[in-house]
């Protein structure tokens, strides 16, 4: 089925126009979590971590829609307050 | 049938009316290949060479979870494997991205240019060089460069060679690529892909849409790409 990711962050709204094949949703959300994170990854070169956005993924075929958080993609480990 | 490859040769080299019909000879058939087909696999031997025609062709490895890494795009006119010549089998697989005609060459009839047509030979080992020099200036982008420059350098390289083979003008050109295969050349994925394609938009510089490339603004896009075309050697040179 053909999914469509949809992203919303600092940059702005892209919306997704040609989509990608995956099998099901679990597919389709390892999908938004690996684009989240690579996004991300490249952003943080640049010394800015912004984990406001995310996607929403959508397929036209099936009725799907939900949304994947920037910040959910990561499992954040932060040094304590005051340290 | 093979004028692409002859406006490609002649575009860097001077070539007589034998030599021209000595690369006519070297044909043996013409096949169509169907979009998404792996025509040469890594590992196969191979007896003859693969002279691209029409569409798209690709370069490319992959790893056992299916990650694939486009490693180079062909484009008519091209040789897509004329290693294979010396190599006999590929460290790499040989795609199909699109409809494609393809002329095949025997290696034996190579071998015979290269025994008769020393000036032709070197035209061919230049094109190996020119293959070798792609993958060069295509690791520089996937190390250094950022997303959206690696993207433009991309696009100004297939202008570049496109307009080589009376396939691009200073308009733009038509490329049926999808945002996936592009995420493939580039180490990418289709999210950053489109996400970097709305970066260059919005900038003024070029639009990607239904198959089509429009240039709004060359020169900006070369500038955002750091792109400068010595790595395609489209000067004259006689070798």
């Amino acid at each position: 089925m053909r999914y469509r990711f949809d992203v919303h962050n600092g940059t702005g709204f892209t919306p997704d126009e040609e989509g990608q094949i995956a099998p099901d949703v679990n597919a389709a959300r390892r999908i938004a979590l690996t684009s989240i994170r690579a996004i991300v990854a490249e952003e943080a070169g640049t010394g800015t971590v912004d984990l406001r956005g995310k996607i929403d993924v959508r397929c036209e075929e099936d009725d799907t829609g939900f949304s994947v958080a920037f910040i959910d993609a990561f499992e954040l480990l932060l040094p304590p307050e005051g340290s | 049938m093979i004028e692409k490859h002859l406006m490609r040769t002649r575009a860097r080299h001077s070539i007589t009316s034998e030599e021209e019909s000595a690369i006519r000879a070297l044909v043996r058939e013409v096949r169509e290949v169907p979009a998404r087909t792996t025509l040469i696999h890594a590992g196969e031997r191979i007896h003859h060479s693969t002279m691209l025609l029409d569409g798209l062709m690709c370069r490319y490895k992959d790893l056992k979870d299916g990650q694939r890494q486009i490693a180079e795009l062909h484009v008519p006119g091209d040789f897509v494997d004329l290693h294979s010549f010396s190599l006999k089998r590929l460290d790499h697989n040989i795609m199909a991205l699109t409809p494609c005609r393809v002329a095949l060459v025997p290696h034996d009839r190579l071998q015979a240019l290269t025994e008769h047509h020393p000036h032709l030979t070197r035209i061919y080992w230049f094109s190996t060089n020119l293959d070798a020099a792609i993958h060069r200036e295509w690791e520089l982008s996937l190390g250094r460069r950022d997303a959206v420059s690696r993207l433009a350098h991309l696009l100004c390289e297939l202008h570049s060679r496109l307009a080589l083979v009376g396939m691009a003008d200073d308009a733009g050109y038509r490329l049926k690529l999808t945002q996936s295969d592009l995420a493939e050349c580039l180490g990418l994925t289709p999210v950053h892909i489109n996400r970097s394609l709305r970066q260059l938009r919005e900038a003024g510089l070029v639009t990607f849409r239904s198959s089509r490339v429009e240039l709004h603004d060359l020169a900006g896009l070369r500038g955002v790409a750091e792109f400068d075309p010595a790595f395609l050697y489209l000067e004259r040179v006689e070798v």
